[in-house]
């Protein structure tokens, strides 16, 4: 009966142990973005957005007429690394208070000025020239908020100022991030439980803590597996490179710690397995 | 108390897999029944959400 009592303790602490890692995963995603401020993208995504920036006014500049080097002069990291901010604070509004701040934006009055100058160089009147590159600018100020959040903006805000309504989205986050610490104090309440049924020797409680870290492993493994199989990075690397990459990005932050707590787990589980098997030596008196 | 006369068996290595059965169990029962319903919101989803 013990024996029985044991194993249904450790099976639940396999699955206490999955859902801290899966928590613990999720957190590294979620938390740096509810820093004050947030967390812009990491350098590699910036650089890619800037790529597919350039390329965008590179299409832009035969339809709108103008000269892509003009537009190019104007589209610098630093402003990247901007937009990046203003998206980051984005984030960080609807991650802490569940709610929209203004949308990023692009201010265009640096690109005019560019584009005009260059439509004026091509025989343009000043008047005309000024319109013309407003106009583009404005294409290219929206290809570039394209590129740094592709996201329907007011979708997404209704989306929220609905969901608003019915629940306090920063709290239910906050709440969402403790069940991984919720989880860690359940496994070790288990494992404690495990040793008073086996009378506090911990060498008889070895086989079955050590278990329940072996299955969680498989556990875990086998939510990856599932995770790769619904194919959400083809999803939106199909929809948009850009967030794609942005996906990527925050998916590394979660998948090695989640792969290291992994091993960890797997290592507890050999020494367990190999100290419970081992001859016991009688303390010599 | 006796714990040599304790001493897991080899089988003991099967524990990790024998305990991981239910959760992997169920996890297949979701994937089967639910997954093609959840790849169609997630792929509707992404459609709605993001600018092409």
């Amino acid at each position: 009966m013990k024996k029985v009592l044991c194993w249904l303790l450790a099976l639940l602490l396999t699955g206490f142990l999955a859902l801290f890692g899966a928590s613990f995963a999720a957190a590294r995603v979620v938390e740096p973005g509810m820093k004050e401020g947030g967390t812009a993208a990491s350098d590699s995504v910036q650089q890619m957005e800037l790529r597919l920036i350039r390329e965008k006014i590179e299409e832009l500049a035969p339809i709108y007429e103008f000269s892509a080097d003009a537009a190019l002069n104007c589209v610098t990291p630093e402003l990247v690394a901007e937009m990046n901010q203003q998206t980051a604070l984005w984030w960080n509004s609807i991650l802490v208070n569940g709610e929209t701040t203004d949308a990023p934006s692009f201010d265009t009055q640096n690109l005019v000025a560019a584009l005009a100058e260059d439509y004026a160089g091509r025989g343009l009147s000043a008047e005309n020239a000024e319109l013309r590159a407003t106009e583009a600018a404005n294409a290219v100020g929206e290809s570039i908020l394209r590129i740094v959040l592709p996201l329907r903006l007011p979708l997404v805000g209704k989306g929220l100022t609905e969901a608003s309504s019915r629940v306090d989205l920063g709290n239910v986050i906050r709440f969402l991030l403790g069940i991984r610490w919720a989880a860690l104090a359940l496994c070790a309440l288990l494992a404690g439980l495990i040793a008073l049924l086996e009378s506090r020797n911990l060498r008889l409680c070895l086989p079955y803590i050590g278990s329940a870290m072996g299955a969680s492993v498989l556990v875990i493994a086998a939510g990856c597996v599932l995770y790769a199989l619904t194919g959400v990075d083809t999803l939106i690397a199909g929809a948009s490179p850009s967030l794609s990459a942005q996906y990527g990005s925050l998916l590394n932050s979660a998948v090695i710690p989640l792969f290291v707590y992994a091993a960890l787990l797997l290592a507890g589980c050999a020494a367990c397995l190999i100290l419970c098997r081992r001859p016991h030596e009688p303390k010599a008196d | 108390m006796n714990t040599e006369n304790n001493r897991p068996g080899k089988g003991i290595w099967l524990a990790p897999v024998l305990l991981a059965l239910p959760f992997l169990a169920a996890m297949a029962f979701a994937a089967v029944r639910f997954g093609p319903t959840i790849v169609k919101l997630i792929n509707a989803a992404v459609k709605a959400m993001v600018v092409v």
